[in-house]
């Protein structure tokens, strides 16, 4: 919490700090609390919002930003996609991996590669700094 | 390009230069935010050495000192058995301290139910060393050998007589928790040297011997205090991770994470055209200095890169994680990588009971490596811009806590005076200053309380510590406080 300007309660403080770290991008890119909520975002995504990539990107826009995506974002939001589910279909080693971070089980009916690749890509889109702010 | 595959990190370094060039020429003068270089070495203009944050207006004149090492010999030394000379003391064995000495000083509850206060002078041997002639005693052999790069000070003194307090008030400037420490204090004044590593570090060595006393180490000791958080210590663990979350999880490679990097740099910059925002850009910049920590924090804890001859010189308890010999090899190393402020808080000083036995333990993990760091920075062209510091938080009683036998005493806390050496980053070598009664007991000449010292260290980085404030709950608070005035101690500077 210290990390997140969390007062330290030796003065009295009116307006919390709001300050944008290096410390604090490595506390939501790797800490596995946020890791695993990432995980299950996707998993959901897989399940509910259909086959498309452009319908399960609404799904996960929706919730983390209240809107959907440009088409700019979307473009970069397939490439990134694109890119991430290629590497996990080359390793699906490093796919399961990344499914066993956190505590609850991951959700085996569905596609390994996929799953690692959705997962990564919600960690990408909650760490924006849209996300971070609201 | 033909050949093996780039390291992820040269080509994201190498993107980025492109991508910022080309935004320039699309935007004209707006690109010029979006690139961080520039604005970076703009902001480096204004000082010779490249420094990143810190205020504009500082420092006020030119800096001796570019980077700090404090050890800090965590539960107080016993000035008498290392530093301060008392050969008086010899004849004075199980005599009572006199009141005319004592006059009336507060004791701590662990010894003023004793009935008596006998003497125990040090069981250890002094001699002179340098051309200075400074006596040290044979517990710091090592110590001795560099006397005339040494500015010791004899007549430290403090007003607090346990440890929490003490320590914050030799870190922040008021027994009171709530201030910022030294090294916030420099990290906000005067901003980073290094883009890929932390400001401010801090590490906890273990103490020397099972017997040593531990106190409680906080955070607050290297907390911001009244400052941002990010200018608080960034505390260095052994193993993995060196910095908390610095690891990727399981499953997120080197390539992985940089694609995710790279896709969200550009949201993030879709985002600021439609916003405008400058808080989008810092974010970027944050996450990109995040993965370069990611590789630059690991490279610098990762010994094996040292050649032998290092630890011929410090000896094989360097390589071992916790010990102090191995943080004081890493401090080297991260002033090396242009880290501003590195501290080392060493536990197991606080000899309540069997001083003899708990010092020679002690001593000895500090002595060697205390000296194969200087000799380091000397070799490295480092020693002239590096201030080192060692010392504790007060010192300790002549008298002895417990039974007192001809092998064994023990001493009890002891504000009035303490002894504390200083190196490098522009203070003056073989130097002793200040003088204790033969007792060392009180002060007889030059005192210098932590505020002096404070001053004196902010001197050295080129800062008046009168006009280096922040204003705080209606007052323009500084480190050195605004209740007594404090001097800069001039005969310690070069």
């Amino acid at each position: 919490m210290q990390i997140f300007n969390a007062p330290s309660r030796e003065h009295s403080t009116v307006r919390r700090e709001r300050t944008n770290t290096p410390l604090q991008a490595l506390v939501t890119m790797n800490g596995s609390q946020f890791i695993e909520a990432s995980r299950h975002l996707a998993q959901r995504a897989l399940r509910e919002a259909g086959d498309e990539f452009r319908q399960r990107l609404g799904f996960v826009t929706l919730r983390l930003l209240a809107r959907s995506f440009t088409e700019n974002e979307r473009t970069v939001a397939l490439q990134t996609h694109r890119e991430l589910l290629a590497m996990y279909r080359a390793d699906v080693d490093e796919a399961t991996r990344l499914l066993n971070v956190g505590d609850s089980e991951w959700d085996t009916t569905l596609p390994v590669a996929e799953s690692a690749a959705w997962t990564m890509l919600v960690n990408q889109l909650m760490n924006l700094d849209e996300v971070l702010n609201k | 390009m033909t050949g093996s595959p780039m390291h992820p990190v040269k080509q994201a370094i190498l993107n980025e230069t492109r991508r910022q060039f080309f935004g320039q020429v699309a935007k004209g003068i707006g690109g010029l935010a979006l690139s961080n270089l520039m604005a970076d070495d703009l902001l480096a203009l204004k000082q010779d050495t490249q420094s990143f944050g810190g205020l504009p207006s500082l420092p006020h004149f030119a800096p001796k000192a570019k980077r700090c090492i404090y050890l800090h010999m965590m539960g107080a030394p016993p000035q008498m058995d290392l530093l301060d000379y008392k050969p008086k003391m010899q004849s004075w064995y199980d005599k009572d301290l006199p009141e005319s000495i004592r006059q009336g000083q507060r004791l701590t509850t662990m010894t003023s139910g004793q009935a008596r206060f006998p003497i125990a002078p040090s069981i250890f041997k002094f001699n002179q060393h340098g051309q200075s002639g400074a006596w040290i005693s044979e517990l710091l052999p090592h110590t001795a050998k560099m006397a005339d790069d040494l500015a010791i000070v004899r007549s430290m003194h403090t007003e607090a007589i346990n440890h929490e307090p003490a320590i914050t008030f030799i870190q922040t400037g008021r027994q009171i928790p709530g201030q910022p420490c030294v090294g916030a204090w420099f990290a906000y004044g005067l901003g980073s040297m290094n883009r890929d590593l932390p400001t401010f570090v801090v590490m906890n060595a273990e103490k020397s011997h099972p017997k040593s006393g531990v106190q409680a180490i906080s955070a607050k000791m290297w907390s911001s205090g009244f400052l941002s958080p990010e200018y608080a210590g960034v505390g260095l663990r052994g193993g993995t991770n060196p910095v908390l979350y610095l690891q990727n999880p399981e499953g997120v490679s080197l390539d992985v994470r940089r694609k995710m990097l790279d896709g969200l740099g550009e949201l993030n910059r879709i985002q600021h055209e439609q916003l405008g925002s400058p808080e989008t850009l810092a974010r970027i910049q944050q996450y990109e200095m995040a993965f370069r920590m990611q590789m630059a924090v690991p490279e610098m804890a990762d010994l094996s890169s040292e050649p032998a001859s290092t630890f011929e010189r410090w000896g094989e308890e360097a390589k071992q994680q916790g010990k102090f010999q191995n943080a004081a090899l890493m401090a080297r190393r991260l002033v090396e990588r242009d880290v501003r402020f590195v501290q080392i808080y060493h536990r197991g000083w606080d000899v309540h009971n069997d001083a003899p036995e708990v010092l020679r333990a002690q001593a000895k993990d500090v002595d060697r490596a205390s000296w194969a760091l200087i000799q380091d920075l000397k070799e490295r062209g480092l020693f002239d811009e590096t201030l080192v510091i060692w010392g504790g938080e007060f010192g300790r009683t002549i008298y002895s806590q417990g039974k007192l036998t001809p092998t064994d005493y023990g001493r009890d806390h002891h504000p009035r005076c303490f002894s504390l050496w200083m190196a490098g980053g522009g203070v003056q070598g073989g130097v002793v200053y200040g003088a204790t009664d033969e007792f060392s007991y009180n002060i007889v000449e030059n005192p210098v309380h932590i505020r002096d010292l404070q001053a004196t260290i902010l001197h050295l980085f080129g800062i008046d510590h009168e006009r280096f404030t922040f204003k705080h709950q209606g007052l323009d608070a500084r480190l050195t406080g605004v209740e007594e005035p404090a001097r800069v101690v001039h005969e310690l500077l070069a």
